[in-house]
């Protein structure tokens, strides 16, 4: 193993609850850290929303900026620190999309198109990274086929397309009540269907 | 709020799709510690957690790491504002005065330099490098995109280069060959200097405002500028929020009460894309 893939190893062992307390030090290690741990999928919601290289990467960056200043903000009760950045860049994006006025909306097909190309999953450029491994998102991915069609569109559309659940209901011209039971259904679905999964990957 | 109206806006509460007075109040009912709601609340975070974990993980390129840390470096949201109060609070004359004489120029460029140090810190990389001369900014050709002729003397005193910067002129129409100043794009800082003299007392009632004009309807007055006895004006700003694929300033009088710009234009730059460097 070379230095640096030992490294790297370390990094990746590096507890979440640890980085955030030392963020909130100020501590410019623990920043380089958690943007090599994360800032690769908070790029790819930035860009699935923005739909623009140059201004996902300006949000990107301030969603950094922002907990590297507001570190405190982040309670871990309220889920993990992943769903809190992924949730900020989902934000921000939409925020700054709005403020794009010539920008005409760019609907990503992004689960839709990963779940059609595992191999393009496979193929994603960090296989050593322990946070999230291929296999775990594969197996979400699988969880996801499980939904209904317009269940899995929805959560599309809420998650990675940036759109409330009132623009969801008013695209697919669907009463609000209905997207929002569509959605809170899914979610809870989901998280059962992978614990289903997790728990025959450990008894396999 | 009822539990059932709690519940049924629980998933925009999670994705931060709500406005703050309804947010407030889901919080409020949490915090009372209504089981019910707080067991829901908490499966749908799990919930939506396995819904990030869809994003396939993969590091952000270097180049933009490297740009965070640098913002992180470079921002002095404390200092900055203070050093341009002082600056304020100090009689226009008074300044122009020190700003001409070589040794004060001398030793507020290095109080300047000092100052600076403290507040951004160490630095590890060399990519900020502060350049408080026009000599030092002149050999940052490479880097700058520096337009001549030369930023007077008098006015070198704030000149600062990093990689992300853009330097553009200010003329009186696009295109003219009279230089009346400089815009400086701090992509990092986010941050824009402006620096411009050979100006005019605007028309009574009136003050020069630095409109910031992007694509769209991106017209926003970022500051007011004072003119001081020898017609020099500079500034430096914290960008706002908005769109800056492409932008450009311009530097209007303005009435104080009126927030668009008069279309009198004295003095106006190029439409740049701050972003790209």
């Amino acid at each position: 193993m070379t230095d640096s893939t030992e490294s790297e190893s370390c990094i990746d062992e590096v507890p979440d609850a640890e980085i955030v307390r030392l963020i909130r030090l100020h501590d410019e290690p623990a920043l380089l850290v958690l943007i090599q741990r994360y800032g690769g999928q908070v790029h790819t919601i930035c860009k699935s929303i923005c739909g623009d290289e140059l201004e996902a990467s300006g949000v990107v960056s301030d969603v950094f900026w922002e907990f590297w200043r507001h570190a405190e903000l982040f309670q871990s009760q309220r889920g993990s620190l992943r769903s809190y950045l992924l949730t900020m860049a989902r934000s921000r994006s939409i925020d700054r999309k709005r403020s794009m006025t010539s920008l005409s909306r760019q609907r990503s097909k992004f689960i839709d198109s990963k779940i059609n190309s595992n191999h393009e999953l496979a193929a994603s450029d960090s296989p050593d990274h322990r946070a999230l491994s291929v296999e775990k998102v594969e197996e979400v991915q699988q969880a996801l086929c499980q939904l209904s069609d317009l269940q899995r569109q929805m959560l599309q559309m809420a998650f990675f397309d940036g759109l409330s659940h009132r623009e969801v209901a008013s695209a697919l011209q669907i009463p609000l009540g209905t997207v929002k039971t569509h959605i809170r259904k899914g979610l809870l679905r989901l998280r059962y269907l992978l614990s289903e999964l997790s728990q025959s990957g450990k008894h396999s | 709020m009822s539990c059932l109206d709690i519940q049924d806006s629980l998933i925009e509460y999670l994705l931060g799709d709500l406005d703050a007075g309804h947010r407030a109040a889901i919080e409020q009912h949490l915090a009372h510690g209504c089981q019910q709601c707080n067991a829901e609340v908490l499966a749908l975070a799990e919930s939506v957690d396995v819904m990030w974990q869809v994003v396939p993980p993969h590091k952000l390129s270097q180049e933009l790491q490297r740009e965070i840390l640098a913002r992180v470096r470079m921002a002095t949201p404390v200092c900055q504002p203070a050093v341009r109060e002082a600056q304020k609070s100090r009689p226009a004359s008074t300044r122009s005065q020190l700003m001409h004489h070589p040794l004060a120029q001398a030793l507020l460029a290095f109080a300047a330099g000092v100052l600076l140090m403290i507040c951004l810190g160490p630095l590890s990389t060399g990519k900020r490098d502060l350049s408080i001369n026009h000599g030092a900014l002149k050999q940052a050709g490479a880097a700058v995109n520096l337009a001549s002729p030369p930023i007077p003397a008098s006015l070198a005193m704030s000149e600062k280069k990093y990689e992300s910067t853009h330097l553009v002129s200010l003329r009186k129409k696009p295109g003219s060959s009279e230089l009346r100043g400089h815009v400086l794009w701090d992509a990092l800082a986010r941050e824009i200097h402006i620096f411009c003299f050979g100006l005019q007392q605007p028309p009574q009632g009136t003050q020069y405002a630095l409109w910031l004009i992007g694509p769209g309807i991106e017209v926003r007055a970022v500051e007011r500028l004072e003119v001081d006895a020898e017609g020099i004006c500079k500034a430096a700003v914290h960008w706002p929020e908005g769109d800056f694929r492409y932008a450009k300033v311009t530097l209007e009088p303005s009435s104080r009460r009126n927030n668009r710009p008069s279309n009198d234009v004295e003095l106006t730059s190029n439409a740049i894309q701050p972003f790209s460097y």
